[in-house]
């Protein structure tokens, strides 16, 4: 029994040092939210170790008394590690403010500190556990105390999701409220079937979650602008061609910068890239929070639209024409922004791949700037 | 309890390969085989399961799903091994053809070990299950494991060999692909009764899955080339990290009238205007230079180099690559570049942002030079 939990143990913290090597070599692992997901990974490979330790019940006045002692007294002194960091993290995901968070990490700080005295304590009045002259674990009177800690802290992460669920990107919102699912089935089956404790295992495949959602994001975002990206753009576009059918389609908007060129050209970079930003705001103001938008190229993005009729598509054309006007006549950068727009219903019996419409609304947009341009 | 243990061990397992399975994009070759791949190790992991459930369980049924449940397994276990060769073959020749081709040189051991599995239903060669319905290796079974073994093994040599031809961000993931299923696999034949193999090759899956996933982070999708978030990372490290011995030089290079390409010839033949142009690069600047896509139509690159002459000679490299481009072209479009260029002075503590900034204000000097000369 204990060296088939060693194995798995082991197991688990071997897919953690794989996530490890990984989010240490990521671009942003200086920021908060990466340092605070890279302590849970360690936290977590820390308690699995720890967890291997606390197994070593029986044969007293052996090396199994001083295993079993340390194992158990560390398990105890980390138990609100986890909790409080997946707490910390959310909260940041929620708020996305670190100066607000400055106050929970002391109060956390406080609450650890708390427990890490009582334990001690606890050593010798048998509080939370004691140890058996034979080497047997036993739970104390109070052994209650830190388990609803734990119980409590996960609760209100867990409520501080659900009541935020508008402040979290969508992309992320998933493996925030599925994070605690995998330990709480593993709770249930182990009290159900006596198996092995596997609660700190799940962790292992929860984080795996988060991780695999935080590189899928960076995957898909354009990092200048925070839209999807082209690449995403190609797959999204396929997936919209393959679910189209006779009564529903949907449109696509190409849109061109029109004098990006100059804008970097005479202002610089800073003013370009922040002409490519205000676009990107503009964009998202006038569509719908569930639209689809990329960037296509250096000064192209790309909007996907559930519409399936043109009169509602170029209604929506306007209303960016209006944004556009209103935005210029604020001046309140150096730049004029101007848009070319080449846009399209896909038409189902067309059959068109991705590539061919793409192609489409790109002579679109190209013809509208010919036009934009005689104008001037 | 050990049979508890195990299917929790092999669920575990299971779990991370479907994780691995809906996040994989499954539209290139190599996507497609490393899809199989994952198959491939979770149906050995879930007939591995059924063998320990159903292993020593008294019944006709039980004894009959046993003999299947075991041949099978038995028969699966060179798949992944097969699959992983196609894939390893796959990274080093990027071949279709070469994998279609050896797929019937690659199946025979294959088929032999498959024929012997069949085989040892009634004769008991690779496995036999006594009367307490207990599952007991044969004489023969060490011919199954050499050939897994084999197959592996010269995987593994031709990675090495070909280590050249193996993109190089790629070599040390693939490498270490083999490693945990072999550590498993000894584990498995020191230890009678332990079953890590295929375990062990659901981390394998995962080290070769996060590694291909961070290089797409890190690449551009059109040039192949580095992305402008890669190339934010690597200035800002050698900045922190600058040493004496090495000049930090960096480039910015700008693709001469490219919105005209992109608004006369159309986006496709503008893109192939900006591969044209990472080609050239790439064939102008060594492998420890990071080339990078940084906008539309600019590129930038950093290098270490030994003395200022370094930096000219690359700048004239790059203008030879070019004029033989332009010479013997194919394409509606002539390629030119304007580019400005200079060496970090670690005593004015520059940011990477200043320093990117300074060059591309000496390509402008550049383009404006090269527009007043026309």
């Amino acid at each position: 029994m204990l060296s088939i939990n060693l194995i798995i143990n082991i197991y688990s913290i071997l897919i953690l040092t794989c996530i490890l090597s990984h989010a240490l070599k990521q671009t942003d692992k200086n920021s908060l939210s990466s340092k605070l997901y890279i302590a849970m990974l360690t936290v977590t490979m820390l308690m699995l170790l720890v967890d291997v330790l606390a197994r070593f019940d029986g044969n007293p006045g052996t090396i199994y008394s001083i295993f079993n002692y340390f194992g158990n007294l560390l398990t105890f002194m980390i138990n609100l590690f986890l909790p409080s960091l997946w707490l910390l993290y959310v909260h940041l995901q929620v708020y996305r403010k670190t100066n607000k968070i400055k106050k929970l990490i002391y109060l956390l700080m406080a609450i650890n500190g708390i427990n890490i005295v009582f334990v001690i304590i606890s050593q010798f009045y048998g509080w939370f556990y004691y140890i058996d002259s034979n080497n047997i674990y036993h739970r104390g009177k109070l052994f209650w105390i830190p388990v609803s800690i734990t119980i409590g802290l996960i609760l209100s992460t867990l409520i501080l999701t659900l009541v935020n669920r508008k402040n979290i990107e969508k992309r992320h919102y998933f493996s925030l409220v599925f994070f605690p699912v995998p330990p709480f089935i593993c709770v249930i089956l182990q009290v159900a079937f006596y198996g092995a404790s596997l609660a700190l295992n799940s962790v292992a495949i929860s984080l795996l979650i988060v991780f695999l959602n935080i590189q899928n994001r960076t995957m898909y975002t354009d990092y200048l602008t925070g839209v999807y990206n082209r690449n995403k753009l190609e797959t999204h576009m396929r997936e919209k061609i393959n679910a189209s059918t006779e009564n529903k389609t949907f449109s696509a908007i190409l849109i061109d910068l029109d004098n990006f060129k100059s804008i970097n050209d005479t202002f610089g970079h800073n003013m370009g890239d922040c002409a490519l930003g205000a676009s990107v705001s503009l964009l998202k103001n006038c569509l719908k929070p569930t639209d689809f938008i990329a960037r296509f190229g250096g000064d192209e993005f790309c909007a996907i639209l559930d519409i399936s009729n043109k009169v509602e598509l170029e209604a929506i054309i306007c209303k960016i024409r209006t944004c556009i006007e209103e935005y210029n006549k604020q001046g309140t950068q150096p730049y004029t922004l101007g848009f070319s727009m080449g846009y399209a219903v896909y038409d189902y019996h067309s059959h068109m791949t991705s590539e061919e419409f793409q192609k489409q609304i790109d002579i679109l947009m190209y013809e509208h700037k010919r036009i934009n341009k005689k104008k001037d | 309890m050990a049979t508890i243990a195990y299917v929790e061990l092999n669920v575990f397992a299971l779990i991370i390969l479907f994780l691995i399975f809906i996040r994989t994009e499954k539209h290139l070759f190599d996507q497609k085989l490393f899809l199989t791949l994952i198959c491939s190790n979770a149906l050995l992991l879930i007939l591995d399961s059924v063998m320990w459930i159903i292993d020593g369980t008294p019944g006709v049924i039980a004894r009959y799903t046993n003999i299947i449940g075991s041949a099978l397994y038995l028969a699966s276990n060179p798949l992944p091994c097969i699959l992983w060769g196609f894939y390893a073959n796959f990274l080093i020749y990027r071949d279709e053809q070469k994998i279609k081709k050896l797929l019937i040189p690659f199946l025979i051991p294959a088929l032999i070990s498959t024929g012997l599995v069949i085989s040892s239903c009634f004769n008991g060669c690779i496995f036999f299950i006594d009367q307490h319905n207990v599952y007991h290796r044969g004489k023969l079974f060490i011919i199954l494991a050499l050939i897994c073994f084999a197959y592996l093994f010269h995987s593994l040599i031709l990675i090495i060999i070909k280590q050249k031809q193996i993109e190089k961000k790629y070599f040390i993931p693939v490498l270490a692909f083999a490693i945990p299923p072999m550590i498993g696999g000894i584990l498995q034949s020191l230890f009678y009764g332990l079953s890590l193999v295929w375990v062990c090759m659901t981390i394998s899956a995962q080290i070769i899955f996060i590694n291909i996933q961070n290089n797409q982070l890190y690449t551009d999708h059109l040039t192949g080339l580095y992305n402008r978030r890669q190339l934010d990372c690597y200035l800002q490290e050698r900045i922190r990290n600058g040493h004496k011995k090495h000049l930090l030089a960096g480039m910015m290079i700008d693709v001469n009238s490219f919105k005209e390409i992109n608004d006369r010839w159309g986006h496709s033949i503008g893109d192939r205007a900006l591969i044209d142009t990472g080609q050239i690069l790439t064939a102008s600047f060594g492998k420890e230079d990071m080339i990078c896509r940084y906008g539309g139509d600019e590129f930038v690159i950093i290098m270490e180099i030994r003395e200022t002459s370094d930096l000219i000679k690359a700048v004239d490299k790059i203008k030879k690559n070019t004029e033989q481009f332009n010479h013997t072209k194919t394409t509606p479009y002539t390629i030119n570049f304007s580019i400005g260029y200079a060496i970090y002075d670690f005593e004015t503590n520059m940011t990477a942002e200043q320093f990117l900034k300074d060059i591309d204000s000496l390509m402008y000097q550049d383009k404006k030079k090269q527009t007043m000369k026309a």
